[in-house]
């Protein structure tokens, strides 16, 4: 880029390339994100390349998107695509102070980023499932089970019914039978309790004058996290489509 | 309904149905959003609810969708989910016509499935994802592998560069470096060329006058497809929630 050219400036030249880009892209949102509209249309390609000459279907970087670097890490998908990540910091934090082990203060860091980066619904089994190659067993454990966990108390372990699910679900709210059966099992299981403090450190009521940034964390999450060397999802792990889907969610195949 | 009502009675015992059936609050997940390119926080569901007291957030079947018996079965999916079938369809008769073996005729029948339901972007590696824990390790891996082979020709087997490739992505489009990187792997794998007879069979010529019926693969399902007693999503398997993504793709947490 000519360095004579001011911020201002790039800025607007970036933001005109993406516009280009866009007119010569055509966009499909996946069957999951329409189901999640109630919208049952099914977009054909042909017909969609007919009403638009000249584009071609997405197979590249949304330009819409922030760009990701070639090689990302966990810490670019929290700058670049997770929502905000307040409560995860604060609860890192949180489960610091009480003196958790390192991997659980990650683990807190990281229990709900199905919620902020990917699927909300089950989002402790979609969170552990992105995790897994790159953290200790423990840890996935811990983040699948916190999502069962939620909704039963343990009162010795200082963990009551959270009041918000009474009112966000309504008093009357049951957990789904899958639910119930995974509690079952991780209440008898060896690191239930590493489960349950993810639970215990979930704060719910945050302290508005409160702000942690994710830097505090960046040494937890370098000695607890195996940020692979190819980039977070270009080390044909198990879950590398995984991340590359956060990376590009509007990929045409 | 009572017959001496009113067509205006009528209306308004229907919006007020309505509005009993809307008593419900959708929040998308992130990686809905992002795909709309909406980079805004989720909308907060405790105001929402100040205004609709009598609201809640989702946490059950999404009343905006077809209905899943409790129990579902792999061609419940096809029924209430999937989108359009006729591809992947013509494909499995195609496969079955050649006399491929029959745990290939069901990797042809689901190759596509991601696609059809899930997500598109990488949609071999989600397919392969979610039908691994029900299937022959071959056909997994075919389904995994037909995303990168259909990019490269083998002209042994007679399997060109798709032309509708070319129209979609371009005469200049060049694959991802990870897919060139799977495909190097995959060329000299021992079941490459299960791999591979996905992509001959994944015709894209449709005979519009010929209607092929899921019905024909229900003994192929039956005999190749371990289907689990409590219903795809309720097994615990490793991939159970990605199934119950797909039964409540809005479900709150």
């Amino acid at each position: 880029m000519n360095d004579t050219l001011t911020v201002e400036q790039r800025a607007e030249a970036m933001e005109a390339k993406a516009i280009r880009d866009l007119d010569k892209a055509i966009i499909v949102k996946s069957r999951l994100f329409m189901l999640a509209d109630a919208d049952f249309s099914w977009p054909n390609g042909a017909t969609l390349q007919a009403e638009k000459p000249g584009a071609k279907m997405l197979m590249g970087d949304d330009p819409r998107l922030p760009k990701m670097p070639a090689k990302p890490t966990l810490i670019d998908f929290f700058k670049y695509r997770f929502g905000p990540a307040q409560h995860l910091l604060q609860s890192a934090k949180h489960a610091l102070k009480d003196g958790l082990p390192e991997k659980m203060v990650l683990a807190c860091l990281l229990h709900d980023i199905g919620v902020i980066g990917f699927i909300r619904s089950d989002h402790g089994y979609w969170g552990a499932q992105m995790v897994e190659p790159y953290v200790d067993e423990e840890v996935t454990w811990a983040i699948r089970a916190h999502q069962a966990l939620r909704f039963f108390a343990d009162e010795a372990a200082g963990y009551p019914y959270p009041d918000q699910y009474r009112r966000y679900f309504g008093e009357d709210y049951v957990p789904d039978d899958y639910i119930k059966a995974d509690y079952e099992r991780a209440r008898k299981h060896k690191w239930y309790m590493s489960a349950r403090m993810i639970c215990v450190h979930d704060i719910y009521s945050f302290d508005p004058n409160v702000t942690v940034v994710l830097d505090e964390f960046v040494d937890i999450i370098g000695r607890n996290f195996r940020q692979p060397a190819e980039g977070l999802g270009f080390d044909d792990s198990p879950s590398a489509h995984m991340w590359r889907t956060l990376n590009r969610p509007t990929k045409y195949l | 309904m009572n017959d001496a009502m009113t067509l205006s009675q009528r209306a308004d015992a229907l919006e007020h149905k309505m509005s009993e059936e809307l008593d419900y609050i959708v929040i998308k997940s992130r990686i809905y959003s992002m795909a709309d390119a909406d980079f805004a926080p989720p909308p907060n569901a405790g105001a929402m609810m100040a205004q609709n007291p009598k609201a809640r957030v989702l946490m059950g079947d999404d009343p905006r969708l077809p209905k899943m018996p409790a129990k579902p079965t792999l061609v419940d999916f096809f029924r209430y989910r999937f989108g359009p079938a006729a591809h992947v369809l013509q494909s499995a008769r195609h496969a079955v016509n050649a006399g491929l073996p029959e745990k290939m005729v069901l990797a042809c029948l689901l190759h596509d499935i991601s696609t059809m339901g899930f997500i598109r972007g990488d949609h071999g590696y989600w397919g392969a994802q979610l039908v691994e824990p029900y299937v022959d390790e071959e056909v997994t891996w075919a389904i995994r592998a037909h995303q990168v082979l259909r990019f490269y020709p083998d002209d042994t087997v007679g399997y060109e560069y798709p032309a509708s490739y070319v129209k979609a992505f371009g005469a200049d489009y060049q694959p991802d470096p990870y897919i060139e990187a799977d495909y190097r792997r995959m060329k000299d794998h021992k079941w490459y060329m299960s791999g591979r007879m996905i992509t001959v069979h994944d015709i894209y010529s449709f005979d519009p006058n010929v209607e092929v019926e899921l019905e024909e693969f229900t003994d192929v399902i039956g005999r190749n497809f371990r289907q689990p007693e409590e219903g795809l999503g309720y097994d615990n398997s490793p991939v159970a929630h990605m199934w119950r993504a797909m039964i409540r793709p809005a479900k709150y947490l």
